[in-house]
């Protein structure tokens, strides 16, 4: 093919509205990193993957940017760069970007039979970047397999996916002003900033459904309402058991709006228990978090809160303001922002891939960074009939995540955790 | 895969203590569990020892400074001096070291650095107003000169420096600013500098090509 040099660099965008908070945020700890892998049932080939990566990146073109910084705002530009693809090593969800080195905001690795796409949250979001692995382990397989045929998986045309959604779908005329107050903060013993504990424990989809369903509450909420309740009776300290214990829970947005956007399209619904105040069952909790979920997640609701966010960033005075100044009050605004929870639910749903693919794909996992204000996250995706919770946290502590499986486990779920090294440590 | 008691539930990691309860875990089938994850917690945060002797001594001089010049008080701050001469040093040389590869931005930051400096040590050794009246004016000229010599000897970089290009040149017309509110004395080094500046901004638009308007727009988009 016929090298095109330079060309890239004209093309550059604005960073979405959701984007911009993530470059004045993020830190070693708060690496804004999320990863998405794929087990296959095989093991994974590095110069296989190489090809399959070349291939799927060339129909992702707004993957390919660097992060710039201007007078006002940052953005991002188009590159030349390829993703090298390399053997998984050091912490899932490491920070990948820093501002003065221009490199791709996404990575590429692989570990034994897992493939992983590790996304800087600034270019796409989960469902976005899931279209990408998906792309990604279809090469794959067409490659490794050379002479099965396979049919691709469904992706939106490129002129669709670098859409800005919420430029799109932006009502000024109705905002709500997202209020909270302050929710617990887990403490616990710390592990350093390249280190986090990740347990994945899998279940049966329809075990699980069918176990949500008994209750008459959807997955999301009957997970978010599990985690409250486990750290309810698990970590929360008596001197503190009049705070809140809050979950923030991601909404992919293109559910609700048009959209096939692979760039950031969601809203967040916050849901809290304040058990002081409320009775304690597990059963009240439940009922409150759907009730909340049912009523946050309405369409109007969504879009009151993200009209806001976008009336702050069209407002005359925020446009005009240098960047190191808007640095510093996005970075006070994120953080009181992130005191209003205890921990974040984030359910990806059932991953859609052909069914032909079906004998070659054990199952998918994500896995969040756990933050200095949210130690303890979960991140939850199906595919098949494996239904994978991943818990990741910084704190050495682990009631929480015993409490949560315990429960699943004593209504008759046949429970399979992994792990990773940290801790089977015995120093902690 | 190796099974829990404690949890009922089985463990497919190649750990000896269960993860959420830390019992001893039984083996429940032959096969050995597959690692998941490499090992990555040796990494240590890294202890940088000359930053830290750095950053004590500078602290150790400043209060020196301040109880002497505190108990020998002759009407002089001189101890301002001796803290915003190690305040500019921490700023300036910090500057250098973690954006080295950024001259721009280097230049930019060490001007405004240096000229902050001047002006408080002219003030704290007789305000005889050398710095804004003499030092300021050049010092910001030659900033802009030196942007635009490196942009003409790496040939095709103006896109490249045109954000710190256009800020030093902006520099240039402060001392003409202050001239209106009386802080500077001296016409012509103040009208030198912010014709320089204005000719540079001029010679921009002049000579810019459409990368250099494209950059232009990317930079200063609101």
């Amino acid at each position: 093919m016929k090298k095109r040099p330079e060309k890239n660099k004209d093309t550059w965008y604005k960073l979405d509205n959701a984007a911009n908070i993530y470059p004045a945020v993020t830190t070693n700890k708060n690496t804004n990193v999320f990863r998405l892998s794929c087990h296959l049932n095989e093991t994974v080939d590095g110069l296989l993957l190489q090809d399959a990566a070349d291939i799927a990146i060339k129909s992702f073109p707004d993957f390919r940017v660097v992060m710039r910084r201007g007078l006002f705002w940052h953005y991002l530009e188009g590159t030349q760069l390829t993703p090298v693809v390399m053997p998984e090593a050091g912490r899932p969800c490491a920070r990948n970007y820093y501002i003065s080195d221009k490199c791709l905001l996404f990575s590429i690795t692989y570990f034994q039979s897992r493939i992983n796409l590790e996304v800087f949250h600034v270019i796409a979001d989960g469902t976005g970047a899931m279209e990408l692995l998906r792309a990604i382990v279809y090469h794959y397989l067409v490659l490794s397999h050379p002479h099965t045929p396979l049919p691709a998986p469904d992706i939106a045309p490129p002129s669709l996916r670098k859409e800005d959604s919420f430029q799109h779908y932006y009502n000024p005329q109705d905002k709500a002003r997202p209020r909270g107050e302050r929710a617990y903060t887990l403490a616990g013993t710390s592990f350093g900033y390249n280190t986090i504990g990740i347990i994945e424990a899998q279940v049966s989809t329809r075990d699980f459904l069918a176990l949500a369903k008994s209750k008459g509450v959807t997955a999301t909420a009957y997970i978010a309402a599990l985690l409250i309740y486990s750290i309810y009776r698990e970590l929360l300290p008596k001197r503190l058991a009049s705070r809140t214990i809050g979950a923030i829970i991601p909404v992919d947005l293109r559910g609700r709006f048009v959209s096939e956007t692979t760039r950031n399209f969601f809203g967040v619904a916050n849901v809290s228990y304040n058990f002081s105040r409320q009775p304690d069952g597990f059963d009240d909790v439940l009922r409150s978090v759907s009730e909340q979920m049912t009523q946050k997640l309405r369409t109007e609701s969504l879009a009151g809160r993200f009209n806001y966010t976008m009336g702050v960033q069209k407002n005359i005075f925020a446009r005009f303001t240098p960047l190191l100044i808007k640095n510093f009050v996005l970075n006070r605004a994120y953080q009181q922002s992130e005191r209003a929870v205890t921990c974040a639910v984030s359910n990806m749903g059932r991953i859609p891939m052909p069914e032909a693919l079906a004998p070659y794909i054990d199952r998918f996992c994500c896995l969040l960074n756990p933050t200095p204000l949210h130690k303890l996250k979960i991140c939850v995706c199906s595919y098949g009939d494996k239904f994978v919770l991943s818990f990741t946290s910084n704190i050495a502590e682990t009631k929480a995540q015993k409490h949560f499986i315990r429960h699943l486990t004593d209504n008759g779920l046949d429970v399979c955790i992994t792990c990773n090294g940290v801790y089977d440590d015995e120093i902690l | 895969m190796k099974y829990c008691e404690k949890c009922k539930l089985s463990v497919n990691s190649p750990v000896d203590h269960c993860p959420l309860c830390y019992a001893n875990l039984a083996r429940q089938s032959g096969e050995p569990e597959p690692l998941c994850y490499p090992d990555f917690s040796g990494e240590a945060e890294k202890y940088n020892i000359l930053f830290r002797i750095l950053l004590f001594l500078s602290l150790t001089i400043c209060v020196v400074c301040v109880t002497i010049n505190l108990i020998t008080f002759v009407n002089i701050w001189w101890c301002l001096v001796v803290v915003g001469n190690v305040v500019y040093m921490w700023a300036a040389i910090g500057t250098a070291v973690r954006r080295r590869s950024k001259i721009g931005y280097n230049i930019l930051v060490q001007v405004i650095c240096l000229a902050l400096f001047l002006v408080l040590l002219d003030w704290f050794s007789g305000h005889k107003n050398w710095s804004l009246n003499y030092v300021v004016p050049f010092l910001f000229i030659s900033a802009t000169l030196s942007i635009t010599v490196i942009i003409i000897v790496r040939r095709m970089a103006l896109h490249e420096f045109l954000l710190y290009f256009i800020l030093t040149a902006f520099l240039g017309f402060i001392p003409i600013i202050l001239l209106v509110f009386r802080q500077v004395t001296v016409l012509w080094p103040s009208l030198v500098s912010a014709l320089y500046s204005a000719l540079s901004l001029v010679s921009l638009f002049i000579f810019a090509d459409k990368a250099t308007k494209n950059e232009l727009k990317k930079r200063f988009h609101v």
